[in-house]
């Protein structure tokens, strides 16, 4: 595609993902999710009573120290603590929930009738393959972002603007990553495709509308920095509220992520199904001549 | 994956996760039970610290409710969590938990004194003493307060009981590696300089003697150890309080040959060489102490301190070439440390002026002032000058240099508010103003002072000797009464309040 057409695709993409608003099953899957969130926020939060501190306060010691076991630090570090812990439930709750909305958007789009628990079903019977690639690029992200940072550790005090840079250089590359990847899960999804052959289909969607897909990834995630930013004054919000109040910054962090799960998902499935018949349209063609 | 296999694979998660959290628990990373009170604890005693921080923050919160609301929040803490039965097996968190139940005791013993209520401040902290031992720590703080709060309550002979108590019943370090804890090494020494304060030479002497009997001894059974460094170093400070100058310096040259080592040669010397030029009277014998400094320490502050002291040295003895080149050293070298290059700077002033070069001496404190302009000696400097003009006749010139100096209190006032050099700004300001004999404009700056710095305890002072320029030398009955006026309202506790209302009923109103 030109560059105005992948513009126009993306627009139409967005579009077509907040008329999916109508259909309340496509909230339900990162409801859920949503849910499951509160739920480790509050098990994070809740710690020291029981029965939480017969379990979370042991694995909290074991991950992340005695520091955080003690009040207020208990809360500054809620955000490294809880990003942690989404990381593995992105991976083993997080793909079949993604699974399963794009299983409904697409019924959405395509005018087709399926129920949340049908979609469910279908995602959870490819749920190995679905985990699979969600590692596959959770490994990469955090590979991408975290093993330069002991490199650039210098930076800090001695180039604060380079390291800046690079630091936007990396998000740049996560986010490269991750589009490449962005059409996998709707390939095994809606073409039942294996691991392989769902990565390379994806990588082959992405390389060809490099811009629409970077922007269906990038721009939503771009939200993602208001919490950041927050949560960078922790102290502050500590010192001058309450460390409380810094469960209100994650709750508010978890209906962001709320958010760019419905825009990505969405809008990713509408361009998938687009670019996807325009392919099946030229393999019918082709077989037609 | 059928539905029969997605079952199964969720139920796995759960049991895993399952018996995760029972090798948890029932590993060495488990709790200790007592988590749940411990972090109350923690929450409580924090929620109390915020209160303290935001009025010592903001003096404007300092009201009786919130005095009322920090003592609430310690007794709160301290009836939750009384101290334990059995302090010496404390661990974990129930040590944790008598820790802050006992901080929290100290805080509101403390609190209590400061608002004069010393009985059950007394109390509270001997508690702490002799309930919390098995917290070295704590009980440090423990005896120290309530020696504090026994004095300040005017009952010196049990604060000299519970210091004594402190460097009896506890040995100032665990082990002898482990640093010493001075708190503890210095209370004998407090004793005696509290004596020595209250005029009881008798008793300080006494007292001097058993605190330096208590280090001699500390050194010999430490010998080697940080404790008896720490003991031998007090022991020359002891002397120097009693005014024992020559004991003092062998102390202090043992202590270099037995503990003397490169971190702490340098301020050993300096302090050598100085009990040797203020103190003994022996420059000389100070002069090689400075020399071993300088050539020992070069571009350490030591060496700025050494070469300035040899400077003023050399300077006594008019040999003032010599002087400017050890001033010149330190400027190269420590052109960016305000406060030395500000006193090197002012040395070299100085130099011209007492070797009779005026004219070289006026660019140099016209430099100081440009140049390092909020320093002791930089504000000095541009009246200083005018005084000199003014004191050898040169009225022309005196004139313009008040009025330069004028200028620049102006500029330092303005530019470096709500700072201490605002204040020392104005106080030049007025003093040049007074020079100047511009009364009306002294008065002015005093008013505008005062309400500048209104927090400032000199403020009153400052309304009190605006009204009195205002009446004296101005004759201007009106802005006296009202500079009195704003004085007696806005302070009425100050010592200046009973003056200012009988000045002001003089003036009829």
């Amino acid at each position: 595609m030109m560059i105005v057409e992948q513009f126009n695709a993306l627009f139409w993409s967005w579009g077509q993902m907040l008329k999916a608003l109508r259909s309340r099953t496509a909230l339900l899957p990162f409801t859920i999710y949503a849910a499951a969130q509160v739920g480790v926020l509050f098990m994070l939060a809740g710690f020291a009573y029981p029965p939480l501190s017969y379990f979370v306060a042991p694995a909290l010691r074991w991950r992340f120290g005695e520091r955080v076991l003690h009040y207020p630090d208990s809360f500054l570090a809620l955000r490294g603590e809880f990003g942690q812990v989404d990381m593995i439930l992105s991976v083993l709750l997080g793909a079949l929930v993604i699974g399963t909305a794009v299983m409904i958007f697409a019924a959405f789009y395509e005018r087709r009738r399926v129920g949340f628990v049908g979609a469910w079903r279908a995602a959870a019977s490819r749920y190995l393959r679905l985990v699979a690639v969600s590692a596959v690029v959770m490994v990469l992200a955090q590979l991408l972002s975290a093993i330069p940072m002991p490199f650039w550790s210098d930076l800090a005090e001695n180039a604060p603007n380079m390291l800046r840079l690079l630091r936007a250089a990396s998000l740049f590359l996560v986010l490269a990553v991750q589009t490449l990847f962005v059409f996998a899960i709707p390939y095994i999804v809606l073409r039942d495709r294996g691991i392989v052959s769902a990565v390379a289909g994806s990588f082959g969607l992405a390389l060809r509308n490099p811009v629409t897909a970077f922007l269906i990834v990038a721009v939503p995630t771009a939200l993602e920095l208001v919490p950041v930013a927050i949560s960078q004054k922790s102290q502050t919000i500590a010192s001058r509220m309450a460390p409380e109040f810094l469960i209100v910054v994650m709750l508010l962090w978890i209906a962001i992520i709320f958010f760019v799960n419905y825009v990505t998902i969405g809008a990713v499935t509408r361009l998938f199904l687009h670019v996807t018949q325009d392919d099946t349209a030229d393999e019918d063609s082709r077989r037609g001549e | 994956m059928t539905r029969r296999s997605t079952s199964r694979l969720a139920l796995d998660t759960a049991l895993c996760f399952a018996a995760l959290a029972v090798i948890f628990s029932l590993s060495g990373c488990g709790s200790d039970g007592l988590i749940t009170e411990r972090y109350e604890a923690e929450r409580m005693a924090w929620k109390v610290r915020q209160l303290e921080r935001a009025v010592r923050l903001n003096p404007e919160l300092n009201s009786e409710e919130m005095r009322s609301r920090i003592l609430e929040g310690y007794r709160e803490i301290i009836a939750a969590y009384p101290p334990a039965g059995e302090p010496a097996s404390l661990e974990g968190d129930a040590a944790l938990i008598a820790g802050i139940a006992g901080r929290a005791r100290l805080a509101l013993a403390g609190a209590l004194a400061e608002a004069d209520e010393y009985e059950e401040a007394i109390e509270i902290a001997e508690s702490v003493w002799e309930r919390y031992r098995f917290n070295r720590g704590l009980a440090v703080d423990a005896a120290l307060l309530v020696a504090r709060i026994h004095s300040a309550a005017g009952d010196w002979e049990r604060s000299v009981l519970a210091y004594g108590a402190l460097s009896r019943e506890l040995t100032p370090a665990t082990s002898r590696e482990a640093a010493p804890d001075t708190r503890i090494l210095r209370a004998p020494l407090r004793i005696a300089l509290g004596y020595q304060l209250r005029g009881d030479s008798e008793n300080a002497a006494r007292w001097f003697g058993e605190a330096r009997s208590y280090y001699e001894r500390l050194a010999g059974e430490w010998q080697g150890t940080p404790t008896a460094e720490a003991a031998s170093g007090i022991l020359a400070e002891a002397y120097t309080y009693e005014k024992r100058w020559r004991e003092a310096l062998d102390a202090y040259d043992a202590f270099d040959r037995a503990y003397g080592a490169e971190h702490n040669r340098a301020t050993l010397w300096l302090r050598m060489a100085e009990l040797y030029e203020k103190r003994i009277g022996s420059p000389d014998q100070a002069r090689e102490y400075y020399v071993r400094v300088v050539d020992g320490y070069p571009g350490d502050p030591a060496f700025a301190t050494a070469a300035v002291a040899l400077a003023q040295q050399a300077m006594r003895d008019e040999r003032f070439g010599e002087a400017r080149e050890w001033l010149g050293r330190v400027l190269a070298d420590f052109e960016d440390e305000e406060a030395v290059a500000a006193t090197a700077r002012h040395a070299v002033a100085l130099s011209y002026e007492m070797e009779g070069r005026w004219d070289e001496a006026v660019p140099e404190y016209r430099a100081l002032a440009r140049d390092y302009p909020t320093t002791m000696f930089g504000l000095a400097a541009l009246l200083h000058v005018a005084d000199h003009y003014s004191e050898v006749g040169e009225s022309g010139a005196a004139a313009t240099a008040y009025e330069q100096a004028a200028e620049q209190y102006e500029r330092i006032a303005r530019d470096y508010a709500a700072t201490g050099a605002e204040f020392a700004a104005l106080n030049y300001l007025v003093e040049t103003r007074l020079k100047q004999e511009r009364w009306k404009d002294a008065a002015d700056v005093l008013v505008e002072a005062s309400s500048r710095l209104a927090e400032s305890p000199a403020a009153p002072e400052m309304l009190f000797q605006a009204a009195d320029l205002y009446e004296t030398r101005l004759s201007d009955r009106a802005s006296a009464a009202s500079a009195l006026r704003k004085l007696v309202g806005s302070y009425p506790k100050s010592e200046w309040a009973a003056r200012a209302g009988e000045r002001l009923e003089a003036l009829g109103g």
